[in-house]
């Protein structure tokens, strides 16, 4: 089977039913959301009814790519989509291999609703979509799965995306994995897999994928390619990101008072310990080779590692991504790499969020720091901040993905778990719509301040990433005027300047929008990728046949960013939902000079953000006006039967 | 004579040069059409990825010019090598000296690196 | 003579084999800086500094931090530099 990049399929699985079914969506949809993201926020618009319970069977998975996956663009991205258990959009990406393996076995997308009344696995190949049992791998963890269903399988290029037991358990935040280590959909796509029983998900296909203009094709690639290889790209990150290792940012950001220590009550780090859990001692002393995802043109952004002597010897695992040291490091006082190494590795084993785990373990040791906990609480397990039992919160982790004793609590995450302890302890869960915060700082930086607390997933810089030129002197004003880009880029780049955060959040959040609904991948938009999509657009052409004017390319994010928004305000967000976490906006940074994220200065700059997108001041709804201009009435005409003030 | 030799462990996996070359001819990207010149085997728990190359070194469309392979030129980690018997050898012995000073060189060739990086003294314990 | 902090990050610590270090120089300018540093550490200049016309390299990063005050992109190689400060390579 040949595919070709215009039309789009979608594989409905109804597990209440145990019925598959095979259907292409609009043509049309190719132009107007692009795919994968896109596409997904159009379905969970049209198709997640408003209150629905996230745990139950009208709740609808979306697992799908886009129409250049399977070339050497598409990176394996896949977008896991639903609503979340906290009501958000629960949107992610993660990659891979399976989005190419999806395609070529003739599916974009696979919209899974009910819940079956046993575990089950799909097993997708070419033309044929088998519901299996799955009751032999329920209970298994992320490796063990990978392995059972390889050797059921019996074919070395099937591939999976399946749950790991804290998925299976609901617990919050759980994303669904493949390859073993890649991950997506922390906002609850692993909590609602798990909720329908559906343990993994098994693809192959035989096809081909052929791009409609070929030569165009490889021109637009040559294009692309410079710009983002370690030998040509002018970007300071693609060297460290794309081969050396994105952990070194623990160093980096230490200066800038952008370290979260101990839950975040300091923003610097004694400098020694950074050096010691950075990306150069993780390099020379564990790191045993690189891996990649599909066509990725990097050498190493992930890499594997192996522990070979010490109380750890023996744990192998990979993919410690950028801000892993940092959370596991600074954030709970621990400079032991082995033990940050070992603790993320539990959590892709067991199925967990690092976040989730992260955050929780620095709230709980706060708690235990200032007398709400206990050791009596807690399992008899010493929780200071500090780490001294290692032993003891490596086997905690275990106990969060499988809600037993003190895990139990955890398991609800930092929010959850503060509103039934109390004692003023909701104060320091660093959350932001109920989901906890990722690896980058606030108080120094308005720009992430501000698309942390937007974003309609919950706290995701993937959403905005990189929030920066490839270097400061690559890109002028006036370059980004030629680019319809209208921004003050000194001012928007000015960590403590409001000025300019608003417009240049908007631009970022259009932009990834369209980078992940192509799909490719955000670390590779590096150089001048950023702000100027060209490169993009003409492998969009190339690969779709589809023309379409460079304005209208961009408006597609633009129609993604509201989709997006318009699911938030449906179930109830409104503008007082897009705030920092309590610490930011009342605790003063103890070092640096930094104050607190002032009220009046945040509100400043979403009165920006909110304007500049044409959405209500007062509510973030987008406006009539906005809506009718992307195309979108119908999504405008919904809001208002559900009884919501769409302002003109 | 010119052919493709492999360097295993420093295969990332990624398959560029399988996905290229499958297309080359057809301007279809299917990594299993059996008349692609090279493929990477992946070993089950994706511990190890080994391309095999069933190619002469002529390549249908040299992407990067000057009859270097497509898959040798978009290899980003230099686990493909074009060349005689004895430049692959040489290259291998780059490898294995670059890896005695840094960790770096686990993950990439030294020729695909393009910034400077010192070696140490020979009697000077760590540079 | 000046002292300088000098944090060297990633690939620009496989040129020098250390991390950090304190430093004390003569050199008024960045530009003066990388050629000192390129006495010691060759190949250092070469990270930061175009060898055909001079200009920066756009993949590479120094950043400057006055004593008590937040780290900031240097671009100019003809800054001064101020006693006490700390630059970051990388």
């Amino acid at each position: 089977m040949i595919r070709d990049n215009k039309v789009q399929t979608i594989l409905r699985v109804d597990l209440s039913l145990g019925k598959t079914r095979l259907e292409t969506l609009p043509e049309e949809w190719t132009a107007k959301y692009i795919g994968c993201r896109g596409v997904h926020s159009r379905l969970l618009f049209d198709e997640v009814p408003p209150k629905a319970d996230p745990f139950g069977p009208d709740n609808i998975l979306y697992i799908g790519t886009g129409p250049l996956e399977g070339t050497p663009i598409g990176m394996g991205r896949l977008s896991v989509a639903c609503k979340s258990p906290r009501g958000t959009v629960a949107e992610g990406s993660c990659g891979g291999f399976f989005g190419p393996e999806l395609r070529r076995a003739g599916i974009d997308y696979i919209a899974v609703s009910g819940k079956a009344d046993r575990p089950v696995y799909l097993w997708l190949h070419d033309g044929e979509a088998e519901i299996r049992d799955a009751r032999h791998l329920w209970g298994r963890k992320v490796n063990e799965t990978d392995a059972l269903l390889r050797e059921e399988l019996s074919d070395p290029d099937v591939q999976f995306r399946y749950i790991g037991p804290a998925g299976e358990n609901l617990v919050h935040s759980s994303p669904i994995f493949g390859n073993r280590d890649n991950s997506g959909g922390r906002a609850g796509c692993g909590e609602v897999m798990g909720s329908k029983k559906l343990k993994a998900i098994a693809v192959r296909g035989s096809g081909g994928i052929r791009v409609a203009d070929y030569e165009g094709f490889l021109k637009a690639y040559r294009n692309f390619h410079r710009r983002v290889a370690v030998a040509t790209s002018r970007d300071v990150w693609t060297p460290i990101w794309g081969a050396y290792g994105a952990p070194v940012i623990v160093r980096v950001f230490n200066d800038q008072g952008g370290i979260m220590t101990r839950n975040a009550q300091e923003m610097h780090w004694d400098e020694e310990k950074c050096n010691r859990v950075s990306a150069e001692p993780y390099l020379e002393k564990y790191v045993t080779r690189a891996k990649a995802c599909f066509c990725c043109p990097l050498p190493a952004c992930k890499k594997q590692h192996a522990i070979r002597s010490g109380p750890f010897e023996g744990f192998r695992g990979g993919n410690l991504w950028a801000a892993i040291p940092s959370i596991f490091g600074p954030l709970l006082d621990n400079d032991d790499l082995e033990l940050i190494i070992v603790m993320a590795g539990m959590c892709n084993q067991y199925g967990l969020d690092v976040f989730h785990v992260a955050y929780t373990l620095a709230w709980a040791m706060e708690c235990f720091e200032k007398g709400i906990f206990t050791q009596a609480d807690t399992d008899g397990l010493d929780l200071r901040f500090g780490c001294p039992d290692k032993a003891g919160l490596v086997e905690l982790i275990r106990k969060i993905a499988l809600r037993e004793g003190f895990g139990d609590l955890l398991a609800r995450g930092c929010a959850g778990a503060s509103k039934i302890v109390g004692k003023g302890s909701e104060k320091f869960a660093l959350v932001v719509k109920g989901q906890e915060l990722e690896g980058i700082a606030h108080r120094n930086s308005y720009m992430v301040a501000l698309g942390v607390a937007v974003s309609e997933v919950g706290p995701d810089h993937t959403r905005w990433y990189p929030p920066h030129p490839g270097h400061p002197a690559l890109l002028k004003n006036e370059d980004l005027a030629s680019l319809g880009v209208h921004l003050d880029l000194a001012k928007a780049s000015q960590g403590r300047n409001p000025e300019e955060k608003g417009k240049v959040l908007r631009w970022f959040t259009m932009s990834r929008a369209i980078v992940e609904s192509l799909p490719s991948c955000v670390f590779l938009v590096r150089d001048t990728l950023g702000f100027d999509l060209h490169p993009w657009h003409d492998l969009f052409q190339a690969v779709t046949g589809i023309q379409m004017d460079y304005a209208e390319f961009i408006r597609a994010g633009e129609r993604v960013m509201n989709l997006d928004r318009a699911f938030l305000v449906r179930e109830g967000f409104r503008r007082a939902d897009d705030r920092p976490p309590f610490r930011m906006a009342n605790e003063d940074v103890p070092d640096f000079g930094f104050p607190k994220l002032d009220a009046a200065i945040f509100d400043r700059m979403l009165d920006d953000y909110y304007q500049a997108n044409g959405w209500s001041l007062k509510t973030s709804i987008p406006r009539q006006s906005k809506l009718e201009e992307l195309g979108l009435g119908d999504v405008s005409r919904d809001l208002e039967k559900c009884g919501m003030e769409v302002e003109p | 004579m010119k052919r493709i030799y492999v360097i295993e462990d420093l295969c990332n996996g990624c398959r560029l040069c399988q996905t290229f070359c499958s297309s080359l001819k057809t301007g279809v990207f299917n990594p299993d059409d059996p008349q692609t010149g090279i493929r990477v085997l992946k070993m089950p728990g994706e511990e190890q990825d080994i391309p095999l190359v069933q190619c002469s070194g002529t390549c249908l469309r040299s992407i990067g010019g000057n009859e270097e392979p497509t898959c040798v030129t978009l290899c980003p980690t230099g686990a493909l090598i074009y060349g005689n018997l004895e430049f692959a050898r040489s290259r291998r012995m780059e490898l294995a000296a670059a890896r005695e000073t840094h960790g770096l060189f686990k993950v990439l060739a030294p020729w695909k690196w393009p910034f400077p990086w010192a070696r140490p003294q020979k009697d000077s314990g760590k540079a | 003579m000046i002292r300088l902090k000098l944090r060297y990050l990633a690939h620009v610590s496989m040129v020098t084999g250390i991390l950090q270090e304190f430093h004390e120089t003569r050199a008024t300018s960045l530009k003066t800086l990388l050629d000192e540093l390129n006495q010691r550490y060759h190949g250092f200049r070469d990270l930061f500094i175009h060898s055909e016309g001079g200009g920066i390299n756009l993949n590479a990063m120094v950043f400057y931090q006055p004593p008590g005050k937040i780290p900031a992109p240097m671009i100019d190689l003809n800054s001064p530099l101020q006693d006490g400060a700390t630059l970051t390579f990388w």
